[in-house]
């Protein structure tokens, strides 16, 4: 393959859905036919493999292709419905400290040859673990809230990214939990306010939605779903990574709780109950 | 007061406080930023690029040399440098 796409997922702000888009954009993209890996970059605090229903399924880590103990592809777990999903875990004993930038290039070049599609899931933070994470992508996936606090960190990194090399034609922002009834009654910043203030593309909005915490519950990616909602809009995202232009509304459409009628909101409530 | 005074949108607030913050104070151009590498940097080299950003916060930005917090880490060869303006 070779021309494999490498994707890092970062934030700055720990808790502003990294991970979860990671998954749900990999398993979308793996729908699609591509051959995807994710990794999880984020040594000691691990969580991609619980997003995706794999925790049980772990038995060698980053750690063993560090240390030399296995090859990159040995490693490599397989997702249980989507077989060409694939995750290179974690380990929660190991420190960021433990891989260096140069490893993670490494990994990434044998990768590289085997899959479309590799998408890193970076730690929160600025430390080593964001450095070894961003340090081998083409492009960067900046994730924030619609919080001044997550923008302030969003802000942050942008600007470290830049220092490592990217630029705004290989940065792009999700903003994720935006509520659009709050934005409607201008009680809450909107996508475009966050995109002028940081001044990169914005490749997706994600509403904020029960949905996510309801699949992240069964360890079960979005795209594993019934095709409508959330679901549609992580659709949408990996179109706009493949380089199909998708309209932003779109994704906002996929909140249709402000357009539900009287007969869905019982209907929904009868679901709940 | 008048009790019913119609009340400032949380947003308007919201977007005022971003962008005092964010970098590019809502104007669109990050093309003017430049990325800077610095290989191979001797210490004194260090300190005059400190005393440089000091001097131009100063002289352009009316700030006290004080409220200039210059970070700089170092990892091989590379050097990153990072300023901190503070406004009172």
């Amino acid at each position: 393959m070779d021309n494999a796409k490498v994707f890092v997922v970062t934030s700055g702000k720990g808790g502003v859905g990294k991970t979860t888009i990671t998954a749900n954009l990999g398993a979308v993209l793996a729908v699609k036919g591509y051959n995807v890996c994710l990794i999880d970059a984020d040594i000691g605090l691990k969580n991609l493999d619980l997003v995706l229903g794999l925790e049980n399924r772990i038995v060698y880590t980053i750690l063993d292709v560090i240390n030399g103990n296995k090859g990159v592809m040995e490693v490599l777990v397989k997702h249980k419905f989507l077989k060409n999903l694939n995750l290179l875990a974690s380990s929660q004993i190991a420190n960021k400290d433990m891989i260096s930038p140069e490893d993670m290039g490494n990994i990434i070049s044998v990768l590289s040859k085997h899959f479309h599609y590799i998408i890193i899931d970076s730690p929160a933070g600025i430390e080593r673990g964001f450095k070894n994470a961003i340090s081998a992508a083409q492009h960067a996936i900046i994730v924030t809230t619609p919080d001044l606090t997550a923008i302030s960190d969003a802000d942050r990194v942008i600007g470290l990214l830049e220092n490592n090399g990217y630029t705004d034609k290989n940065m792009s922002l999700i903003v994720n939990r935006l509520k659009p009834k709050m934005v409607k009654k201008k009680e809450m910043v909107s996508a475009d306010d966050i995109k002028e203030a940081l001044a990169i593309d914005i490749l997706g909005v994600i509403p904020d939605s029960e949905e996510i915490i309801l699949s992240t519950n069964e360890g079960k990616p979005l795209a594993l779903g019934d095709k409508k909602n959330i679901s549609r809009v992580f659709d949408n995202i990996s179109e706009r990574v493949s380089g199909n232009m998708i309209d932003l509304e779109e994704d906002l459409k996929a909140d249709n709780r402000d357009n539900q009628g009287f007969v869905d909101f019982f209907k929904n409530l009868w679901k709940r109950s | 007061m008048w009790p019913f005074s119609k009340k400032k949108s949380s947003r308007d607030i919201a977007v005022k406080r971003m962008q005092s913050f964010v970098r590019s104070g809502g104007t669109p151009p990050k093309a003017s930023s430049a990325a800077l590498k610095f290989e191979d940097v001797q210490d004194n080299e260090i300190d005059s690029i400190v005393g440089y950003i000091k001097d131009y916060a100063y002289r352009n930005l009316s700030v006290d040399k004080n409220n200039v917090k210059v970070h700089i880490s170092k990892e091989g060869n590379s050097v990153t440098i990072v300023a901190s303006i503070v406004y009172k």
